[in-house]
């Protein structure tokens, strides 16, 4: 029953949530008055740039817990948080070209953020490659274990490299400095927190799939054997 | 130090291995020598060529380096021989540096081949006052590129779709190696035309970009390697 | 404008598919799971 409970409370949570955190952005957050309407762009473009941290963080020690204590439960959240953080990863992909174009005229700037996403999508994209090309489940986790963990390490040093690359010869970019008002922030922060229970459910939900899938797999075997 | 003796010996095994048939570095320095040559066609030559040289060179390296990295496990999977070196008395991790070493080995002898053909070909002006950063970066590099790579490249032997599985793997962990590497190469390629203080402090940032990576790398193969091999 | 509703619908659209994909399996899995627990019983009895 508490499992059920736990479900519900995250699902309820990130339900209201993003749409409490719509509304703020369509209604209650002022109009930018350089941007005007595309900055609102921004809301959901910053909560789907962060959670992704978030995601790979959490296959990060997953990793390691599971490298230490051999308990299955850990590779499946990791490998769980893997496809969920790809999937924000792809929608921060996704914004983030369109919310360049009007801003900065184009659609893609090999900018440290949006070009340290790219490559955090493709090592992710990676880890599905090599969970999906081992077949025993102990060997698996071992090995994506390993990986998760090389693939977190190297985030923020190729964020740092990618940084100094540009910062090397100076060019047009500048941070998105988009100095923010106090709604805005709130905004900001009520959609950044539903994007994180809306993860938090997704996760929730497929350790759940995993673990169904693993349940009717053994009662295949039953019935068979 | 036995520790020291197990790598030493591990890595004279895969040397005298690789110089009986020489089909690895063989084969490494002939797709560098290719990859320039198609390069070439690609980009045609001229000042177009010079701007994006020292790119050309590492993604050549980076092939080839994948060429290779490739190979390190293969024999010893095929036949066994990895197996036997799991149960001799001695730490994994020793099985690990040693290939990690004799792929650094392999790595510097076909840039040591293959440089001097890049500069023939793509490279006007002179920088051999530079010379010695240049042994330093590609040094650095071929330190992070065998530390990954081999740790990598354990782990892609062990799955269904072996070879295919490195490349897509080892890429985007290599980025910083990468940019560093080529806005080092470039910077000492084109020495003579910028000043000096923008030389130092770049090129003090992006040694210390390689050697950052390289420390946090080996220390994550050392710790990480014997998850990948034991059975 | 418009750059603003492509962004929102594209980055639901993504997020929203996903969220039906799990929801789905989730529901057909569970329902398989019911029908073999209902096979496993019946073979005991």
């Amino acid at each position: 029953m508490r499992e059920g409970f736990v479900k519900r409370i995250l699902g309820i949570a990130s339900f209201v949530g993003i749409f409490a955190s719509l509304y703020m952005a369509f209604f209650y957050a002022p109009l930018d008055k350089n941007l005007g309407v595309v900055q609102k762009i921004f809301y959901i473009h910053f909560p789907v740039a962060i959670v992704p941290y978030i995601a790979f963080f959490v296959v990060f020690v997953t990793s390691i817990l599971y490298l230490k204590t051999r308990d299955g439960k850990w590779s499946k959240i990791a490998y769980a948080s893997v496809e969920v953080g790809l999937v924000i990863d792809t929608a921060l992909l996704v914004t983030g070209t369109i919310f360049d174009k009007p801003t900065w005229g184009v659609w893609w700037v090999w900018e440290p953020r949006l070009t340290t996403s790219l490559i955090m999508w493709l090592l992710y994209a990676g880890y599905l490659m090599l969970h999906f090309s081992v077949d025993e489940i102990e060997k698996r986790s071992r090995l994506t274990a390993v990986y998760g963990i090389v693939a977190f390490i190297s985030v923020p040093i190729s964020f740092m490299s990618i940084r100094w690359w540009r910062t090397a010869h100076p060019l047009l970019i500048t941070p998105k400095g988009i100095a923010l008002d106090t709604p805005m922030w709130v905004t900001t922060l009520v959609f950044l927190v539903s994007m994180t229970f809306l993860y938090a459910y997704l996760l929730r939900q497929r350790v759940n799939v995993i673990n169904l899938q693993e349940e009717i797999q053994d009662l295949k075997d039953e019935v068979e054997g | 130090m036995n520790y020291m003796r197990h790598i030493m010996a591990l890595v004279q095994k895969d040397i005298v291995a690789e110089l009986r048939t020489k089909e690895m570095l063989n084969s490494m320095v002939l797709f560098v020598l290719l990859t320039m040559v198609v390069f070439n066609f690609a980009f045609g030559s001229g000042s177009a060529m010079e701007a994006v040289s020292s790119g050309l060179l590492w993604v050549a390296f980076m092939f080839a380096a994948i060429l290779g990295l490739n190979r390190v496990f293969v024999h010893e999977k095929d036949e066994g021989c990895l197996d036997g070196l799991m149960l001799c008395p001695m730490d994994r991790s020793a099985i690990y540096f040693s290939k990690a070493i004799s792929n650094f080995v392999f790595l510097t002898l076909v840039e040591l081949i293959a440089f001097p053909v890049f500069t023939i070909f793509f490279v006007q002006k002179s920088f051999l006052s530079h010379l010695w950063f240049l042994i330093i970066i590609l040094l650095l590099s071929n330190v992070g590129i065998s530390a990954v790579g081999t740790l990598l490249s354990a782990v892609s032997i062990n799955t269904k779709a072996r070879d295919l599985m490195l490349p897509i793997l080892f890429l985007p962990v290599i980025v910083p190696i990468l940019v560093a590497a080529v806005k080092s190469t470039e910077l000492v390629l084109t020495a003579s035309a910028i000043d000096v203080q923008k030389f130092e402090t770049d090129m003090i940032v992006w040694l210390r970009t390689l050697a950052i990576y390289d420390i946090i790398f080996v220390l994550v193969g050392f710790l990480t390697f014997e998850y990948v091999v034991e059975e | 404008m418009s750059y603003f509703v492509a962004a929102y619908f594209a980055a639901w659209l993504i997020l929203f598919l996903y969220v039906f994909y799990i929801e789905r399996k989730l529901s057909v899995l569970g329902k398989d799971l019911k029908h073999l627990k209902d096979i496993v019983k019946r073979k005991k009895s």
